[in-house]
């Protein structure tokens, strides 16, 4: 082998430990981060759940309300640091569909039934094998999953369908919410485009230059 | 919800079991709390519950490691999983493996309820 053929490939393991290892950090963190933040978000539920104040009961609720609306933001913070420090490597392997369907609408039962919708999974017989990397796309699918769900608060049914298109394969998630009112769509993609930049942004920043490229360059959006 | 319905919750920080142990027993549920999953199987072992609630990460056994010794006394017996560090995979290997559910923190503590309804 060809001596920079060596250093490229010492480079290349080299560059695959830090990034473990700032995964593994970013793990550790996270999980630090949240176990406090978890203590004073039930400690502010019990507060509004279990105690009256005295006077200004409008002033106390709004106040509690506040507060966790910031341990939500910060809990977005610590989602968007971990999906920025997990090594992106796509490994896509054979998937059975319907036992994945069937899983995560197990994952979303109890969220489902606190909003009184049901989960429907329809799927065409003999559908051929699917081949897509298991985090990935069980990601996708679960957020859709989640936006047909708060897109019906009051009950609704949540279907997940999978079937065949010629040579290719269809999995739609379809909610029976209000949707989007077709002058409306716009802003929605402007703001998602909008959001997106900025958590990339805001989210990048604690990591080293060269992650930050190799993460870029694997999103390709450099 | 039956009253007095009997639950175990498990983790070794102080305070998680006091917020989460606390809201319960106000709830007007009968709860026991196990600062590891040792004292756990041992509380499990002496009494009968009818929920296990613990969280996955903890010094002496992680929760899916007790969910399996839980299992092995009484394979009855549900458990839930409470995470700070959820990955999609690991509630599916959780349910996969007999939870009823797989929360992540910050819970949502009304949402226990549901997942007690399972």
């Amino acid at each position: 082998m060809h001596l920079l053929e060596v250093k490229a490939l010492e480079a290349e393991v080299l560059h695959r430990e830090r990034l473990s290892a700032l995964g593994n950090l970013a793990a550790a963190v996270a999980h630090e981060v949240r176990n406090p933040l978890n203590a004073i978000s039930m400690g502010l539920q019990r507060l509004k759940l279990e105690f009256q104040p005295t006077d200004d009961q409008e002033d106390y609720s709004r106040l509690a309300e506040l507060m966790l609306g910031e341990v939500h933001r910060l809990n977005t913070i610590v989602e968007q640091f971990l999906s920025l420090a997990r090594p992106f490597e796509i490994k896509p392997e054979v998937l059975p569909l319907p036992e994945i369907l069937k899983e995560l609408a197990a994952l979303q039962e109890s969220d489902a039934k606190r909003s009184q919708v049901q989960i429907r999974i329809i799927t065409a017989p003999n559908l051929p094998p699917l081949t897509a990397d298991p985090s990935y796309f069980t990601q996708v699918l679960l957020n859709l999953m989640l936006n047909g769900l708060q897109a019906m608060p009051h009950g609704g049914t949540l279907t997940l369908e999978a079937k065949t298109s010629s040579s290719n394969f269809l999995i739609a998630v379809t909610d029976t919410g209000t949707g989007i009112a077709p002058e409306n769509l716009c802003a929605h993609i402007r703001a998602l485009l909008y959001d997106q930049g900025e958590g990339h942004r805001a989210g990048s920043g604690d990591l080293p230059q060269d992650y930050r490229s190799s993460r870029r360059n694997a999103y390709g959006y450099q | 919800m039956p009253n007095r319905f009997h639950i175990l919750v498990v983790d070794d920080e102080p305070v998680q079991r006091e917020m989460i142990g606390g809201f319960l027993k106000k709830q007007g549920f009968e709860v026991i709390a196990a600062d590891s999953a040792e004292r756990a199987l041992e509380l499990f072992r002496q009494d009968a519950f009818d929920l296990v609630l613990t969280d996955q990460k903890m010094a002496d056994m992680s929760g899916l490691e007790l969910l399996q010794a839980v299992h092995a006394i009484n394979a009855e017996t549900p458990v839930i999983l409470i995470t700070a560090f959820g990955t999609i995979e690991a509630a599916v290997a959780a349910l996969k493996q007999g939870a009823i559910d797989y929360l992540t923190k910050p819970l949502n503590l009304m949402s226990c309820f549901t997942a007690f309804d399972r």
